[in-house]
């Protein structure tokens, strides 16, 4: 099932424009986190874990849920499809598992937050640079994988292929009425 | 099956291996969620706790410190 051709471009601007907003948050998320670990003002700590959970509630988990729901309808929506070549589904993966993982990880953030908020000291609080670091490594594989979009089709992928070919021979073979 | 694809493979067959053994050695530390807050949390300290401490010392070490670095 294939869309028309202005609703497919509606749809893969929506795609990127999520998709690379993902990508700019946690960029902004891990300015903040290195400010809030590095930092040896107290205010300022506080004020980098407090922004730490607003870039993440407001900006990061929006982002990321639309970015994975808009790149399964748009590859749904294309002849690319979702499970027919390796590139898409490394991508589909990706993503899923960076989200799933921002979801987990939200709690610690808003933890974090609330811990310094009411600490009279909270520099010596955790950041939580191996996660922002990860996902901002996922996402560039994903942006990586989308532009190049390296060769290579699934066995479903074959198969479909196969289906279609198929169908195009038996359509022209077939009788004019 | 392109190589690029087995050559992902086995690098995240080896990230996730490594994930395995670091977990089951402890060697990674204490993951999860939860590892910031509970039992495994320093006292969180304010201010009037400090001025009205046994002993009134203020000099000691600052709150939450030492367990995270």
């Amino acid at each position: 099932m294939t869309m028309p051709p202005r609703l497919r471009k509606v749809v893969l601007t929506a795609h990127v424009t999520t998709s690379v907003g993902w990508l700019g948050a946690i960029l902004a998320y891990l300015a903040v986190d290195i400010t809030a670990v590095t930092s040896q003002d107290t205010a300022t700590v506080r004020g980098a874990y407090a922004a730490m959970e607003v870039i993440v509630v407001s900006a990061i988990i929006p982002l990321a849920l639309a970015s994975v729901l808009i790149g399964v309808v748009n590859a749904l929506g294309t002849p690319w499809g979702l499970l027919r070549h390796y590139w898409v589904l490394a991508k589909l993966l990706l993503t899923v598992f960076a989200a799933v993982v921002l979801l987990i990880e939200t709690q610690t953030v808003t933890d974090l937050a609330a811990t310094a908020a009411s600490s009279a000291d909270p520099r010596g609080l955790p950041g939580t640079l191996p996660h922002s670091i990860g996902g901002l490594v996922l996402l560039l594989i994903a942006v990586i994988l989308s532009v190049f979009k390296p060769q290579g089709a699934t066995r479903y992928g074959w198969r479909k292929q196969n289906e279609l070919r198929r169908d195009k021979r038996a359509q022209r073979s077939a009788p004019m009425a | 099956m392109p190589r690029w694809v087995k050559v992902s493979a086995i690098v995240v067959g080896v990230v996730i291996l490594l994930v395995v053994i670091l977990k089951l050695t402890g060697l990674g530390g204490n993951h999860g969620p939860g590892r910031h807050s509970g039992a495994g949390r320093p006292a969180m300290v304010s201010g009037v706790d400090l001025l009205v401490s046994p002993g009134g010392d203020q000099h000691g070490q600052r709150a939450g410190e030492s367990s995270y670095r």
